[in-house]
């Protein structure tokens, strides 16, 4: 019975939605604001509905109710607890419910938490979630829906892919779903902006924090979604430009764009327009990771053929809310009232570069994602835009936007000097410039990129560093002025230079990692031992173990550097049986110098050897830690909860901007 | 009928909630008002903001006038929009739309009438004796703490061959041969839960198992007649009427002698060239026809059934081979030997889904 109460929760919250919407539109249409009055707690009861939904589906797998069509192809009775409820939304039908039920969840917190907006736009903001979820519903429903039945039902499931049963990819998606459906919170307040043709004190006080809050989960997604296929694949590689990593990617690079011209919109009351284009791009990209992600909209174009229903839905979800939204935004647009002046060299200036290049490499990481998915559908040639594209590309881009990044928060509002922001940096440029050079001192025969890279990582923390240095007058005042100025400052502008700061720790790692990491393979029998980056490995065994679902071999080996053991480590192949799939699981050594990565692979012919491979990536950790922080940095900046009203500073700003940094 | 009464009571939840506001009083001409009061909580935090120092003073002015004109311009609004015109009828209207659209979605989608499965329930026993599904689920935990207990491996294989799960026969006697040793039992029911788990194709695992087992038991007859097979299967027919002979030459079961005088008939068969010419096929045909007729006028004869359902199968005739079986089991209802061995031939020629 609880099968079927989910699915009628499911199917209930549908006609929810559809009223949510409906009331709003009827409002619009007879100029009697009283049935939109419903919007709000339709909101809510589409938010518990689907909870009752997604819990009863959850259900059916931590039982095993093979009953259940979606429960029966992925999922297994055998498989560890986690796992089965992992399982519900490691495929695509639970997924896409997981997914409206975070949307749901967005929904209900504007209607309970949305006292201080006005009624009209509220109601509004809470058609367009609804109607967003009528979309996603009815596709769940028609085409996706995770409670069809079969009967009889059969006595075990097909199990769960083994490579997604992983505790980082268990929390992933959710992660993940709530960046992406964090920006159909901009969407719906740019729509309902565009609807009233004017853009009220609502995008200060609701657009950045839901943007940033979608950003930073959205960066710990990638982040976690890298880390997995770091450790899992066994490739050593930490980012693949994969289609299902550019699809997270580009809503990533979007909303940080959308993230800086919203600053400018709350401080300037400047860039009205384009951040509402942002925020209908943002999503549109969103979607478009949502589905490419799960459903192979593009990564398969027979997905399409097998599935027509499910393609055209996908389709017209994609065009009904990307077309409309910039359809809306061409009719509506021209009448939002333009916003303040500014000259090029300033803060705001410095955002539209910022946002700008951004939105170029976007478009190129698009390009590169999309070009050999239509080309195959077009010609059926298949080719590979690998990274080779995307590092010539994306490498160049990315370095002018780093370079020019410390910049930007040290140019006052309206109007700024460079050569005095350049000033203040240049203990940071003397830090950069010196880092390059003890890098290309210490690995004789580097590349000039990866000094670069290395400069441009310490000039970016260094950077962070000094404009927080230079606010509260650090080495300038005494210490009590320093702390009384640094307890001052607001969160937003802290948060800031954290987040800052973790893009320059990122780089760090990213160039390490790329531009000295080492590999090895050699078959190696048991008693072998090979020195590989300054370690010894000794491989002492081969033994056989039984796990919950799998049966393993493992290879003992041990790692000790200058005759001393540090580690054993036990790289293991895996095979399951349902479904029948081998896995091959890493072992890695981490430190702050780098991870030692040491992989098992295939046994030689006659069994006496085994092929070992070993990489040692230095500073890799440094790519999950600047993750880390740049969630951090939105953290603190999220606690600012000062006053944005949005509106336009008609003086001159002073010249000095204690108070008024992003 | 509970489970519509759970549909009526979520749809009554989610309709009263929905509806509230239309039947609460003093909602209703309370939009503007709760707009102005909007803006006038924002005027106090541009005080409360510009006290602590968080905000410049051009800024605060700036501010203050901004929300000074949304304050107008909602004012203007309420005195624009007028009284409300609210029906009552229209949240009987929604309750009405919310209950249609579910239901007519759920007769579309859903499925009332299937109970819930959950796994635990379905191997629960169903009498006081434990079913054999439960004893080998216990099995099953015990080697899954201990997978190098070979005796329990050794237990449970067979069990797995009976039921059907040839992979996990084969997995189990794998283990029960590297942990406890080989015996020719074991090694035959490997080639056999092998070559079954293949669609009764003996893989070269499985003929590479027989030929161990004839290597220690060299009159082994499963591992000859399966041998036999492979040969057959390989094309190497003479090999098989080889092999085939020289096990009719051995003291065999009737049932088993049976199969393979088939066998050795079809393999001489299609070693003449000849596979089933017309007349052949038409003397087939009586032949059947007359045991049919036979058996339905003394269906004593066991035998004559295992024959029956076996020369129905060969030519294709499943229908009627799976007539012969329902009406063999009918038969002999009551007698287990003989029901046994019906069960044994129709698994042998596929008629057990």
């Amino acid at each position: 019975m609880i099968v079927e109460i989910g699915h009628f929760a499911l199917i209930l919250a549908f006609a929810v939605a559809c009223l949510q919407t409906g009331s709003v539109a009827w409002s619009m249409w007879s100029g009697d604001d009283e049935p939109r009055g419903i919007a709000a707690p339709a909101a809510l009861a589409q938010c518990a509905l689907l909870a009752l939904s997604f819990w009863a589906l959850i259900w059916c797998y931590v039982v095993s109710d093979f009953s259940v069509q979606n429960v029966f192809a992925n999922s297994h009775a055998d498989k560890p607890l986690i796992y089965k409820i992992s399982g519900a939304w490691g495929n695509h039908e639970g997924s896409m419910l997981l997914w409206v039920l975070i949307l749901a969840i967005f929904g209900a917190a504007v209607a309970a938490f949305g006292n201080n907006l006005p009624a009209r736009l509220k109601s509004n903001v809470l058609a367009v979630q609804g109607s967003i979820g009528i979309a996603f519903l009815a596709f769940i429903i028609v085409t996706s829906n995770p409670f069809t039945r079969i009967w009889p039902a059969p006595f075990e499931g097909q199990g769960l892919n083994p490579i997604l049963q992983d505790p980082a990819l268990a929390i992933h998606p959710p992660l993940l779903y709530t960046g992406y459906v964090g920006f159909s919170m901009a969407f719906s307040f740019a729509i309902a902006a565009l609807m009233e043709g004017h853009i009220g004190a609502a995008w200060a006080r609701w657009v950045r924090p839901w943007t940033l809050a979608a950003w930073m989960f959205l960066t710990v997604g990638i982040a976690m979604g890298s880390w997995w296929a770091y450790y899992e694949l066994g490739w050593g590689g930490w980012w693949f430009w994969d289609p299902v990593e550019n699809a997270s990617f580009m809503p990533w690079l979007a909303g940080t764009a959308l993230l800086h011209s919203a600053v400018v919109m709350e401080k300037r009351d400047a860039l009205k327009v384009w951040t509402i284009l942002l925020a209908i791009v943002t999503f549109a990209l969103s979607l478009m990771g949502t589905f490419l992600v799960r459903s192979g909209v593009l990564t398969s174009v027979h997905a399409f053929a097998v599935d027509p229903a499910r393609g055209v839905f996908i389709l017209a979800i994609l065009g009904i809310f990307t077309g409309g939204g910039l359809a809306l935004f061409a009719w509506r647009a021209p009448q939002l009232r333009q916003g303040a002046l500014f000259a090029p060299v300033s803060r705001e200036g410095s955002l539209v570069f910022n946002n700008l290049l951004l939105m170029t490499i976007c478009a190129a990481v698009l390009i590169g994602t999309l070009y050999p998915l239509a080309l195959e559908s077009i010609t059926g040639d298949k080719i590979s835009v690998g990274p080779p594209y995307f590092n010539s590309v994306f490498v160049p881009l990315t370095l002018i936007l780093l370079i020019t990044l410390p910049f930007g928060p040290l140019l006052p509002w309206k109007r700024g000097n460079l050569r005095e922001a350049a000033r203040r940096l240049s203990v940071a440029g003397a830090f950069a410039v010196t880092a390059g050079i003890v890098a290309l001192i210490l690995k004789p025969g580097s590349s000039m990129l990866a000094a670069l890279g290395i400069g441009v990582g310490v000039w970016l923390i260094m950077g962070a560093l000094s404009e927080t240095a230079f606010r509260v007058k650090a080495f300038a005042a005494p210490w009590p002025e320093v702390l009384r100025r640094l307890s001052g400052l607001p969160r937003s502008s802290i948060g800031g230079m954290i987040a800052h700061l973790g893009v320059g720790v990122a780089v760090l790692g990213i160039t390490a990692t790329s531009a000295w990491r080492v590999e090895h393979i050699q078959a190696m029998k048991p008693g072998d031992r090979i020195a590989f980056a300054g370690y010894e490995v000794l491989f002492e065994k081969v033994a056989a173990q039984q796990g919950p679902n799998y049966q393993e071999t493992f290879g003992d080996f041990e790692l000790s550097r200058g005759g001393k053991p540090i580690v054993e480590l036990a790289p293991s192949k895996r095979q399951y049986t349902a479904p029948p799939t081998g896995t091959s699981e890493a072992a890695i050594h981490a430190s702050w110098a780098g991870d030692f990565y040491l992989v098992m692979g295939d046994a030689a012919k006659d069994g006496s050897s085994v092929a070992v491979r070993m990489y040692f990536n230095p500073l890799v950790r440094l790519i999950w830690i600047g993750a880390v922080i740049m969630f951090i940095g939105g953290g603190v900046s999220l606690s600012d909860r000062r006053l944005r009203i949005g509106a336009p500073a008609r003086r001159r700003a002073p010249a000095e901007p204690v108070a008024g940094q992003a | 009928m509970l489970l519509w009464t759970v549909f009526a009571a979520l749809t009554a939840f989610a309709a009263l909630l929905i509806v509230r506001p239309y039947w609460r009083q003093g909602e209703r001409a309370a939009a503007q008002s709760h707009d102005v009061a909007v803006y006038k909580q924002q005027l106090e935090e541009i005080e409360e903001e510009t006290a602590r120092g968080l905000l410049g003073e051009a800024e605060a002015q700036a501010a203050r006038i901004e929300v000074s004109r949304r304050i107008l311009a909602a004012s203007d609004d309420f005195h624009a929009a007028g009284p409300p015109r609210g029906s009552a009828s229209a949240p009987y209207v929604i309750i009405g739309l919310l209950a249609t659209i579910s239901m007519a979605a759920y007769l579309v989608f859903g499925s009332p009438n299937l109970p819930d499965q959950p796994l635990h329930a379905r191997a629960a026993p169903e009498d006081s004796q434990p079913s054999i599904e439960s004893l080998v689920a216990r099995v099953e935990a015990r080697l899954a703490t201990n997978p190098e207990d070979g005796a329990g491996w050794a237990v449970i294989a067979p069990v797995y061959l009976r039921l059907g799960r040839y992979d996990d026969a084969a997995k189990a006697l794998k283990n029960a041969i590297r942990l406890v040793g080989e015996t020719p039992d074991r090694l035959g029911d490997l080639g056999e839960a092998l070559t079954l788990a293949g669609g009764n194709k003996v893989s070269g695992e499985a003929a590479a198992a027989f030929q161990k087992v004839l290597s220690l038991e060299p009159q082994n007859e499963r591992a000859q007649f399966w041998l036999g097979m492979a040969d057959e299967q390989g094309g190497k027919l003479s090999e098989a009427a080889g092999r085939y002979r020289k096990l009719l030459a051995q003291t065999l079961p009737d049932n088993v002698r049976n199969i393979v005088q088939q066998r050795l008939t079809d393999v001489d068969a299609r070693l003449a060239g000849a596979p089933s010419a017309p007349e052949q096929a038409a003397m087939i045909d009586k032949m059947v026809a007359g045991l049919a007729e036979r058996l339905k006028a003394d269906g004593s004869d066991l035998e004559g059934w295992l024959k029956l359902m076996r020369a129905y199968t060969v030519l294709g005739r499943r229908d009627e081979a799976l007539d012969a079986l329902k009406r063999a089991q009918g038969q002999f209802a009551g007698n287990q030997e003989a029901l046994a061995q019906i069960d044994q031939m129709a698994k042998t020629l596929g008629l057990t889904s």
